[in-house]
């Protein structure tokens, strides 16, 4: 949570202030962005322009202890901007494997494996809603609210999005099994 | 086989991992170096009234605070410039000048309603005078204050429709002013509503198999109608699982979007039977005034017109439409104009004082029903540039203004005359949804 006196002096222009939210912030940004975008280039474009957004219309936030929410939300909306900008590389992109991020190594890898190319196949909308809701764990009304859409459209993107990856990790189990079976 | 919150653990595991990312140095000294050449908004809060709050830059907010200090001589001095100006503006009336109503544009019809926090707020489209309507509305405990109002078409009734979390809504009924609010069914947790065209009944979906710990699944497989005046309803199984609800304008027919198909929508009667597929896609679209007719976007610069009762669909282009996409989302009240959300696609643009970012535009624009052009853009060139509005434009209930609210500079809501595109700012908006309606009750 960020120090909600941190927010004031900030809303009052204190640029110090505001180095520290960000400072404090945008390791965090930047993977939901990175985990939406699929791109880190794309991801750094993203939260640069949510934090500038934010940093200018910081004085018209109406209570400081929401600014976690509401910064998340900025930087949503810049990341499906950036994703929109980028569509056309983005086609490119979705070819492409990530990058490995830190705590890989720890991870079972065929989990990894399954959720990666299933993840990947799923478009910027459908990667944003599983983000909004399995990593920030907002509910549906929260992730339609920040995502600017029905509540019906975001239960179906969830929906549809946890299907796709609770299906690859079920092929996967059952490709598992059927080795050990082998074995 | 592992259990559904195990596998959705582990995808949360999986995420957890993914999210691990540290900025670098040189991003976040390229990310001050944008911070450091970037303005703050200044923002003025002008009294305790929700109504008519001005930001620094002239804009008008919902809420704001005070931070500019504005001490009594600058106070003394603001009162003396505005007292030398009315003084101007009375001198050239004493001469024959005539003092023009700025906004709203002449013409405009019915009534203008905004949400304002948890209250209702009515504007007489032609002075522009507001009103707040008794009454508050039901709040939530979300931090997002999401709460849902949907006018009848009348204008007699009101649907309120707060989140109780988990993706569901409750259903509240009220008389126009917000009066009289009671729960519709209480305890019962719905995932869209939709009134009748006349006003006369309501169409719900009750959320079925909701799973409170994980949020998702939220999905309704019945039917749900009641009727306003008698207080009764019937309940029909529909066997699909269904995510949006619409009325078709005109009949008494409704417009489902299914879960399952994700892209899959369905035509069904307001008495459970007659349910049909129907081909359009669950993005922008908008009926015709007579529910003949729904246009909808190919996203190639086209837009399908649809004929529900023949099938046939034509499809159309218009004037400047290559290289766009083509959102319809209303069409005139006389069916002979479109109104479009027009994206330009790859196509970046730079927004005068918007200096290290380039952004791809969207404007609105108005079409002929029947395709080709002229196409009129709407607003000036600085919205032409900065991305289109908030939302989606909307015409007066005689089709002689469109209403825009725009999120960034020049923000604020804008009236448009949908012949020649130009607009004005309007005074009243103080932030938050606005509707048009034909009428309000007393």
């Amino acid at each position: 949570m960020p120090n909600e006196d941190l927010v004031r002096r900030a809303q009052a222009g204190d640029r110090e202030a505001f180095d520290a939210l960000m400072t404090s912030a945008v390791d965090r940004l930047l993977g939901i962005a990175r985990m939406i975008l699929h791109d880190l280039d794309a991801a750094e474009d993203a939260v640069q322009d949510a934090l500038v957004r934010c940093w200018q219309d910081l004085p018209a936030l109406r209570s400081a202890d929401r600014f976690d929410a509401w910064l998340h939300r900025l930087l949503v909306n810049a990341v499906l901007d950036e994703s929109r900008r980028r569509r056309r590389q983005s086609r490119r992109f979705a070819a492409l494997r990530w990058e490995p991020s830190v705590t890989d190594v720890s991870r079972d890898l065929a989990d990894r494996d399954a959720l990666e190319n299933a993840f990947a196949r799923l478009s910027v909308d459908h990667r944003a809603s599983i983000v909004l809701h399995f990593y920030l764990g907002m509910n549906v009304d929260q992730a339609a609210a920040i995502l600017g859409i029905r509540v019906g459209t975001a239960k179906s993107r969830l929906h549809y999005a946890t299907r796709a990856l609770r299906a690859a990790l079920e092929a996967d189990d059952r490709r598992h099994s059927a080795g050990e079976v082998l074995a | 086989m592992s259990s559904r919150p195990d596998l959705d653990r582990r995808i949360a595991d999986w995420l957890d991992g993914q999210g691990v990312v540290h900025a670098s140095d040189q991003f976040l000294a390229a990310t001050r170096a944008r911070l450091d050449v970037s303005r703050q908004r200044r923002v003025f809060d002008l009294g305790r009234s929700d109504v008519g709050m001005l930001a620094g830059d002239g804009r008008l907010l919902r809420r704001g605070r005070f931070e500019w200090p504005l001490t009594p001589r600058l106070v003394s001095v603001v009162l003396v410039v505005a007292l030398v100006v009315a003084a101007m503006v009375i001198g050239s009336m004493s001469v024959g000048g005539v003092l023009t109503q700025r906004s709203p544009l002449p013409g405009a019809r019915g009534t203008i309603v905004m949400t304002v926090g948890s209250t209702l707020v009515a504007v007489d489209p032609i002075s522009g005078t507001t009103r707040q309507l008794a009454g508050e509305l039901p709040q939530n405990d979300t931090p997002f204050d999401h709460v849902g109002v949907e006018f009848s078409p009348d204008g007699k009734r009101l649907l309120v429709t707060p989140s109780s979390g988990e993706g569901v809504v409750n259903l509240y009924l009220a008389n126009a002013d917000g009066g009289d609010l009671r729960a519709l069914w209480p305890g019962v947790d719905f995932i869209g509503s939709a009134w009748a065209p006349d006003g006369g009944k309501i169409a719900a979906l009750p959320a079925a198999g909701v799973n409170r710990g994980v949020g998702v699944n939220v999905s309704g497989r019945s039917l749900w109608v009641y009727d306003v005046e008698s207080g009764s309803f019937q309940r029909y199984d529909l066997g699909i699982d269904i995510a949006g609800i619409e009325w078709r304008p005109n009949h008494d027919e409704l417009l489902l979007f299914v879960t399952e198909e994700e892209r899959g929508a369905a035509l069904v009667r307001a008495d459970g039977t007659d349910l049909r597929p129907i081909s359009i896609p669950d993005g922008p679209h908008a009926w015709s005034a007579d529910g003949s007719t729904i246009a909808y976007g190919g996203g190639d610069g086209r837009v399908h017109l649809l004929d529900i009762a023949t099938g046939a669909d034509r499809i159309l282009t218009f004037e400047g439409s290559e290289g766009t996409s083509e959102g319809p989302t209303a069409f005139s009240p006389d069916g002979s104009k479109l109104l479009i959300k027009r994206s330009f696609l790859g196509r970046n643009v730079a927004p005068p004082g918007y200096p290290y970012c380039c952004r791809e535009p969207w404007v609105e624009v108005v079409v002929p029903a029947a395709g080709g052009g002229p196409a009129t853009v709407l607003g000036t060139e600085e919205h032409k540039s900065i991305g289109g509005p908030g939302g989606s434009g909307m015409f007066s209930p005689d089709g002689k203004q469109v209403l825009a609210v725009y999120t960034q500079d020049p923000a604020g809501a804008w009236m448009f005359d949908p012949e020649t595109g130009k607009g004005e700012r309007q005074t009243w908006w103080s932030g938050g949804d606005v509707m048009w309606l034909p009428g309000l009750a007393p």
